[in-house]
C-alpha cells in the first residue's frame, strides 16, 4: 500500500507498460507526469525530453515509436488541441503511441486548475478526416495504473494512438492503493522483414531494423509509398481500421457495472463523475430505488450495443458529465428513444455531489411513474 | 575522391523517377548533390532516415533507397528529434523548404539548433512556396513577387544562415545549386559533424520566383545566383557587399545532445 | 548497358542518356561546352555527335533528374577540383 499522486500512477503504469520515451511541455494539471518520467526513464535507459511545444512533444513521440520504442506524451486542454494534426498523423501512419489529457476547464486558458470532462468528443473528433480512435478514462489512481498500462496494450496491439483521459482532479488526488498485476502487450516484430507489409499490419518494423521503410502522412499503399490521388485505396484503409476495431469491441470495452443486474433507473458516465455516481447509487438503493452505474472506462470505440441493451431494460438514463452535452449525444444515439435519457452536465470546474445525481434519477423515476 | 558524371542509381528509388519537380526545379539538383555526398559517405541505406516536411523539398525522401519520414508541415525536425534520441546509430538527415523551416517550422528549427543533436538539416531556400502555388515565404525578397505579394513584398527576409548561428547550431554552411561541386562536400562535412548541423542551399524555382519575378528560366536562373552569391573569404578580399556569402560560417565541437543524454543515464545506472 | 539508358560510345567511353526522365530544361544544352546536346521534338534531349564529346560531366552535374551516367573506364572518374 502506497499512497500514490494520480499523475504518479500514470506514469508508473507507462514504466511498467514498457514506455521508454516521453517528450512533453509543462501544462497544468498535466505537469507531474513529465517530472515523474524524467526521473523514471534515465534508469532504464530511456529517453525523456522536454520539447518546445506541445506539436513538437507528440512529433518526437511518433518519431521515437518508428524508433523502436514504446512511447507517451501528456498534455492538458489547450496542449490537446495543439496535438490534433499529429494524432491525425499517428492514426494515418498507424503508429502506436499515447496521448494522456488531463483535462481542465475549458474553453482555451480556461479554468487551468479545476476539472473538467470537456475535451470527449474532441478526442474522438479533433483532428481533421475520418480516423479510428481509442479512448480510454480513469476514476481512481489505482485505475489510472492499469488503464495507462491498457493504453499501452491497446496502441501496440491495434497500432493507432490512444488517448487517456484524466482530469484536474484525478491528476492530483491521492489515493491509498496497491498497484495491481498487469499483463503487458509487447510491440510485435514481423516474421519475416523481407516480406513485410508495413501498413494494415498489426506487427511492426522500426527504421533501421530491417529493409527502408517509408512513412508519410499523405495516403499511401500497404508498402507505405504515397498514393496521394487515389481515393478509393485510402478509404480502403480507413475502413480496414475502424472495421478491425468494431470486429474486437467487446475485447475494447472497458466497464465497471454497479448493480446492473437488477436495475430499473441506469446512471451512465466516466471519470471522476464515477466517484459520485456510485455514491448516489448507495442513497438510491438505501432508499428501496433500484439503480445501477454503468462507468465507461472505454469511450470510444462507444459501446453502442452495451448501452442499447442496458437501455432497453431500464425505465430511464441519467448520464452526468462536467461538461455541457458531448457523451450524451452517443448515449442518446445508442438508446434510440428505448428509455428517456436525462442530461446532468456542468462546466463550473466543480462535481456532481452523490446527492445531485440521486436527485436527478429521483426526478426521473417520478416522471416516469406519473406516465 | 570527387567525382561528377557518376552512376548515383543505387541511391534511389528508380520505380518513382521521373520525380515530381518540374522542369529545371534546383531540388532535382540538390537531391542530386544529396546521391553524391551518400556515395562518399558509403553510409548503409537501411540506416539512414531521410525525414522530410510538407513541400516541393518534403518530397526528397521519397525518391532516395533509404528510410523514408514524410511529416507535417514544418515538424520534420520534431519528429526527427524523437527518432534520433531513441535510435542514435541511425543517421538522420531532414531535407524541408524555407517557409517549413523558417515560417511553421521556425520554433523546432531554432530549438533544433540549440540542443547540438547530431542531425544533418538540408533547407532548401527557393524564396517561394513552390507546392501550393507560389505564395511568398519568410526568405522572399523585400519587393519581390509573389501570389500573396503580387505588389512586392513589404517584409524583410530571414537569412536562414543568421537565424542558425544565432540559435546555437554548431555547424552552419551554404551554398546553392550553382555550386555543383561544393555542395555535396558541404553535405558530407555536416554529416560528418558531430552536432547538429545546417546546410542552407539556395535552390531555383523558375515555375514561380523565377516567373512571377521575371527572372527567366533555370539556366537564366542559376546565373543569376551565381552572381547574387559569392564565397565569403572572396567577398572579404574583393569588398564585394550586397553579395550573399557562401561556405561554412560556424563548425565547433561542443557537447552532443545524444552522447550526453547516454552519459547521464550510465551514471543513472550506475548509483541504482 | 544501364536499363533506361541509351548508350552513346565514343571509343571505351560512353555517355548513358535517359531520355524518359528528362524534362528539356535545358540546363545540360547551356552547360555542354562542345554543344552536342539539343531537345528533339518531343522537347526531350537528344545527342548529337558523341564523337565531340570531351566527357567533361557537366550534363550530368547540372541535370536535375539524372538523365546522364558517364562511363570513362580508360581515364578513370571525372575528378572535380574540390
Amino acid at each position: 500500500m502506497k499512497l500514490i499522486q494520480g499523475n504518479e500512477a500514470c506514469a508508473l503504469g507507462a514504466m511498467r507498460a514498457g514506455c521508454r520515451f516521453f517528450a512533453g511541455y509543462p501544462i497544468t494539471p498535466a505537469t507531474e507526469i513529465m517530472e515523474w518520467m524524467a526521473r523514471l526513464l534515465p534508469p532504464k535507459g530511456g529517453v525523456f525530453i522536454q520539447m518546445e511545444d506541445e506539436i513538437a512533444a507528440l512529433a518526437a513521440v511518433i518519431g521515437a515509436s518508428w524508433g523502436g520504442a514504446k512511447a507517451m506524451t501528456a498534455t492538458s486542454g489547450p496542449g490537446f488541441s495543439l496535438m490534433q494534426e499529429h494524432l491525425g498523423y499517428a492514426a494515418m501512419t498507424e503508429t502506436p503511441c499515447v496521448v494522456v489529457d488531463s483535462q481542465r476547464g475549458g474553453p482555451s486558458t480556461g479554468l487551468p486548475t479545476l476539472p473538467a470532462q470537456g475535451d470527449v468528443m474532441q478526442a474522438r473528433w479533433g483532428s481533421h478526416g475520418d480516423r479510428p480512435a481509442i479512448v480510454l478514462t480513469a476514476s481512481s489512481v489505482r485505475d489510472v495504473y492499469e488503464i495507462t498500462v491498457a493504453a499501452f496494450n491497446l496502441s501496440e496491439t491495434y497500432r493507432l494512438p490512444v488517448v487517456l483521459l484524466l482530469d484536474a482532479l484525478l491528476s492530483h488526488m491521492r489515493e491509498n492503493v496497491e498497484l495491481p498485476e498487469v499483463a503487458v502487450v509487447d510491440r510485435r516484430k514481423p516474421d519475416s522483414v523481407e516480406a513485410f507489409q508495413p501498413f494494415g499490419s498489426t506487427a511492426f518494423q522500426a527504421f533501421g531494423d530491417g529493409p527502408p521503410l517509408v512513412v508519410t502522412g499523405l495516403a499511401h499503399a500497404d508498402t507505405g509509398r504515397p498514393r496521394a490521388s487515389d481515393g478509393p485505396n485510402l478509404e480502403r484503409m480507413l475502413r480496414r481500421s475502424i472495421d478491425r476495431l468494431e470486429t474486437d469491441r467487446e475485447a475494447i470495452t472497458r466497464y465497471r457495472a454497479i448493480g446492473l443486474d437488477d436495475a430499473d433507473h441506469l446512471i451512465l458516465t466516466y471519470g471522476i463523475t464515477a466517484r459520485s455516481a456510485a455514491g448516489a447509487v448507495q442513497q438510491l438503493r438505501a432508499d428501496g430505488i433500484r439503480a445501477g452505474l454503468l462507468e465507461l472506462q472505454t469511450l470510444w470505440p462507444f459501446p453502442e450495443r452495451l448501452v442499447a441493451d442496458l437501455a432497453s431494460r431500464v425505465e430511464n438514463v441519467v448520464v452526468p458529465e462536467l461538461n455541457l452535452g458531448q457523451l450524451v449525444m452517443a448515449v442518446r444515439a445508442a438508446v434510440g428513444g428505448a428509455a428517456p435519457v436525462r442530461h446532468l452536465g456542468r462546466a463550473d470546474g466543480r462535481l456532481f455531489s452523490p446527492e445531485e445525481i440521486a436527485t436527478a434519477v429521483r426526478a426521473g423515476a417520478h416522471e416516469v411513474s406519473r406516465a | 575522391m570527387p567525382r561528377v558524371g557518376q552512376d548515383l542509381r543505387q541511391y534511389l528509388q528508380l520505380d518513382s523517377m521521373p520525380h515530381v519537380w518540374c522542369p529545371g526545379c534546383g531540388h532535382g539538383q540538390v537531391a542530386r548533390g544529396l546521391a553524391t555526398a551518400l556515395d562518399r559517405l558509403s553510409l548503409p541505406l537501411d540506416q539512414l532516415v531521410l525525414v522530410g516536411g510538407i513541400g516541393c523539398s518534403g518530397r526528397t525522401p521519397f525518391y532516395f533507397n533509404a528510410n523514408a519520414m514524410h511529416t507535417t508541415h514544418g515538424r520534420a525536425l520534431a519528429f526527427a528529434t524523437g527518432l534520433k534520441l531513441t535510435r542514435p546509430e541511425l543517421t538522420v538527415i531532414t531535407t524541408m523548404g524555407d517557409g517549413d523551416t523558417a515560417a511553421i517550422g521556425g520554433n523546432h528549427f531554432i530549438h533544433a539548433c540549440r540542443r547540438n543533436i547530431d542531425m544533418t538539416a538540408i533547407v532548401y531556400n527557393n524564396g517561394i512556396y513552390g507546392m501550393t502555388g507560389g505564395q511568398q515565404a519568410p526568405t522572399t525578397p523585400r519587393g519581390a513577387r509573389s501570389v500573396t505579394t503580387p505588389l512586392g513584398s513589404l517584409e524583410p527576409p530571414f537569412d536562414i544562415v543568421q537565424l542558425a548561428l544565432a540559435a546555437g547550431a554548431t555547424y552552419v554552411a551554404r551554398s546553392t545549386t550553382f555550386d555543383f561541386d561544393e555542395l555535396p562536400t558541404l553535405i558530407v562535412d555536416a554529416v560528418r559533424h558531430p552536432g547538429f548541423a545546417v546546410v542552407e542551399v539556395l535552390t531555383q524555382c523558375p515555375t514561380y520566383y523565377g516567373r512571377l519575378n521575371e527572372l527567366g528560366d533555370a539556366v537564366a536562373m542559376l546565373d543569376y545566383e551565381r552572381d547574387l552569391t559569392l564565397p565569403q573569404e572572396a567577398i572579404t578580399k574583393e569588398g564585394l557587399a550586397g553579395r550573399r556569402p557562401l561556405g561554412v560560417f560556424r563548425r565547433e565541437i561542443a557537447p552532443e545532445y545524444t552522447a550526453q543524454y547516454a552519459e547521464l543515464c550510465a551514471r543513472q545506472a550506475a548509483r541504482s | 548497358m544501364i536499363p533506361g539508358f541509351a548508350r552513346y560510345a565514343q571509343g571505351a567511353a560512353a555517355l548513358h542518356v535517359n531520355r524518359a526522365w528528362c524534362k528539356g530544361c535545358n540546363l545540360c544544352i547551356a552547360a555542354c561546352p562542345s554543344g552536342i546536346l539539343s531537345l528533339d521534338t518531343a522537347q526531350r534531349i537528344a545527342v548529337g555527335d558523341i564523337g565531340r564529346c570531351i566527357f567533361c560531366g557537366l550534363c550530368a552535374v547540372r541535370c536535375p533528374d539524372f538523365v546522364f551516367v558517364l562511363e570513362r573506364p580508360s581515364l578513370g572518374p571525372v575528378e572535380a577540383r574540390a
